[in-house]
């Protein structure tokens, strides 16, 4: 995973709330292991039924070409749970959303990435719509560790991120690596747990305990 | 001690190690695998050299991709191919159960792992697959995971997770004639909000879901992501003990008796703490049907939908762009819309009782004759079942396609799809903009109220409530 410690970016203002993970990739960008999660981010809304790229849609604007930062609204993410939104952002080089809040699944995945989620106040998120619609190529800068969002005209504001998913965002570590390093406390806790609860390790595939 | 509510004790009994920050390192007894969500979960999964830590707790099954032409196999929708190869080579190679294709016990992920006894109570479950709170319904913390997780549990039988805040909705009163567990659950996500559960782990509890069976309380579980909650459930009771005696892989004899001393403390304590409580009384409530692009947009099946000009700004502009992509205009009653598709299926509402339920409305009438209807079992299990009660006859009499199980038009990642500006009554959970194909309208609703939409060829009410 890519560490991620600080970013300065224009932002791409997706004003909208309850943005699903179907609406961020539609299921036919599903269909390929190989195609590319980029192409198809928001592609409803960014291709028209012909397949070419309708000039409304705010991410075919030039001059968010390069944003690595979105601005969006309130529950971004809901609906299924397929990490290939959070790939369709990540491709097209988005590494931080700025959101009222999100799904809990798609926050999740998000970390799992290295893309980072911040959930900004009311009156912060406020604050940057407004500067976003005054100028359309709104820069802020974001500090992982400092846990800031710097605005172009100085304003600072903080966002909660705890030191596990700072830590995981700045290192770029595996997180399965974390965990086979506790294998002694993982084996302890199963043998435990079987002996307790013996129809939860199926061994004869028959619901019979082994 | 404190009183605990189940969402405690079913967290508290798998937490292996305190990571910090709340997080908790949760053993997952079971782990049901699909072959759209897992085959990124088990690239990375090779690419770092690891292998399956637990596949006996690990199970398998094509569902989504997979078509559900009659007489479909690998090759039948051509771009399932390369998720269906892949997913059995890789239970071959690490040793999972798959419930292949053409097996018996094939089907949808939600449907097959309660119908073969895997989902039990007290359990922890994870599926690559937003709806797996659906075996919530069987007092199991259920939840839906995405791929990377998916590839930590398969190399490590654990997940990271920052423990939720319990909530819980009490559901009383008896459910009238022609309203359904589907129309419960629409009308709670309607009433608390698509953001009501976000963070939170929801128990259902109350006399109605007391006197729901199994199906039912599945339908109701299901569509906790609906609402913002990751996991919902219901604690168990002599409903789900009877449901569960001699399914596959539930525990047998001794065994079973055992499991069931342990399952009846599965309960919330009387004064249990939860961070939210809410309620809601369905004695007189109407089937529900949706008007918008969420499934909080919902109305009473005769009621008109919502009048925008008396809508808070911020609300208005979402809902003239759902109204206008749906082609509703605002204020205008759903019921007589014309209909062009009718999808009865997915993890939802495609088991036994639902298709039973559908079967009897159809009451010797006709399907519409401009109306395409179909109905996918939620498994082969189901499909069987069915058809030794003769119903695949009454839905193909009627004009209904019957077809193999899978999750078909609710997700529409084959080729079951909504042709573009067509209008769509589907029993599934999501109704958001080209959720069942590009520019496809989808109303979501009961199993009857879709057979009676079918029949009518636009949007109707089920009979019985006149």
């Amino acid at each position: 995973m890519e560490p991620l410690i600080s970013l300065t970016s224009v932002v791409v203002p997706l004003l909208r709330d309850n943005v699903d993970t179907d609406a961020i990739i539609p299921a036919e960008w599903l269909r390929s292991l190989a195609s590319d999660p980029g192409e198809g981010l928001f592609a409803r809304w960014r291709y028209r039924a012909d397949g070419s790229a309708d000039p409304e849609f705010v991410l075919n604007d030039s001059r968010f070409r390069d944003a690595r930062i979105l601005l969006t609204g309130a529950n971004f993410g809901c609906g299924s749970s397929r990490e290939n939104a959070v790939w369709a952002l990540q491709r097209f080089g988005i590494r931080c959303v700025i959101a009222r809040s999100y799904s809990d699944i798609f926050q999740e995945n998000c970390f799992k990435n290295g893309v980072l989620p911040i959930i900004a106040s009311p009156g912060d998120h406020a604050l940057l719509v407004r500067c976003c619609a005054a100028e359309a190529s709104y820069v802020v800068s974001v500090d992982v560790a400092a846990a800031t969002v710097t605005t172009r005209d100085g304003a600072v504001f903080t966002f909660e991120l705890d030191l596990r998913r700072s830590n995981r965002l700045m290192s770029g570590s595996d997180e399965i690596d974390a965990t086979l390093a506790l294998a002694d406390r993982i084996d302890a806790f199963r043998a435990l747990h079987r002996l307790a609860k013996p129809w939860l390790y199926p061994a004869n595939g028959d619901g019979s305990d082994g | 001690m404190a009183a605990m509510t189940l969402f405690d004790r079913l967290f508290d009994d798998h937490v292996i190690a305190a990571l910090g920050d709340g997080v908790s390192l949760l053993q997952i007894d079971r782990h049901l695998v699909h072959e759209v969500s897992s085959a990124a979960a088990f690239q990375q999964l090779r690419n770092g050299g690891r292998t399956v830590a637990s596949p006996k707790q690990t199970f398998a099954t094509q569902d989504h991709i997979v078509s559900t032409k009659p007489g479909r196999n690998d090759t039948t929708f051509a771009q399932g191919i390369e998720f269906i190869r892949y997913l059995r080579g890789n239970c071959t190679e690490f040793g999972i159960t798959l419930f292949d294709v053409d097996d018996a016990q094939q089907g949808i992920v939600h449907v097959v792992a309660a119908e073969t006894g895997l989902a039990l109570p007290g359990c922890t479950l994870v599926c690559g697959d937003s709806h797996t709170a659906t075996l919530g319904a069987f007092g199991a913390l259920a939840w839906g995971i995405g791929s990377s997780e998916v590839a930590h549990v398969l190399a490590t039988q654990t997940l990271p997770l920052k423990k939720a805040r319990p909530m819980r909705i009490r559901i009383d009163g008896k459910l009238p004639h022609g309203v359904t567990p589907k129309d419960v659950i629409l009308k709670v996500i309607r009433t608390f909000g698509i953001a009501a559960g976000v963070g939170h782990a929801v128990e259902y509890c109350g006399s109605t879901i007391r006197g729901m069976p199994m199906e039912g309380r599945m339908t109701i579980c299901n569509m906790s992501i609906e609402l913002g909650a990751r996991a919902g459930f219901i604690a168990p009771d002599e409903t789900t003990f009877e449901y569960l005696s001699g399914r596959t892989y539930a525990p047998k004899g001794r065994a079973f008796d055992e499991a069931l001393s342990a399952w009846r403390a599965l309960q919330s304590d009387d004064d249990a703490p939860f961070a939210k409580t809410l309620d809601l009384d369905v004695a007189a409530m109407k089937p529900q049907i949706s008007w918008g692009t969420t499934p909080g947009d919902v109305v009473d099946i005769d009621e008109p939908v919502p009048d925008v000009d008396e809508m808070a700004p911020e609300r208005r502009a979402a809902a003239l762009r759902a109204l206008s992509y749906m082609a509703v205009p605002p204020g205008h009653k759903l019921e007589g819309l014309p209909i062009d598709v009718v999808f009865i299926g997915s993890c939802t509402n495609s088991r036994l009782s639902d298709l039973r339920d559908a079967a009897a409305a159809i009451d010797g009438r006709k399907v519409s004759p401009h109306v395409r209807a179909i109905v996918v079992p939620g498994s082969t299990a189901v499909r069987y079942a069915a058809e030794r009660e003769g119903l695949h006859r009454t839905f193909a009499d009627a004009g209904f396609e019957w077809r193999e199980a899978g999750c078909s038009m609710c997700v529409a990642i084959n080729d079951d799809a909504v042709p573009p500006g067509a209008r769509c009554v589907a029993t599934s959970n999501r109704n958001f903009e080209g959720r069942q194909g590009r520019g496809a309208r989808t109303h979501l609703a009961s199993p009857l109220t879709a057979v009676a939409s079918a029949i009518a060829g636009c949007i109707a009410r089920p009979a019985v409530t006149g």
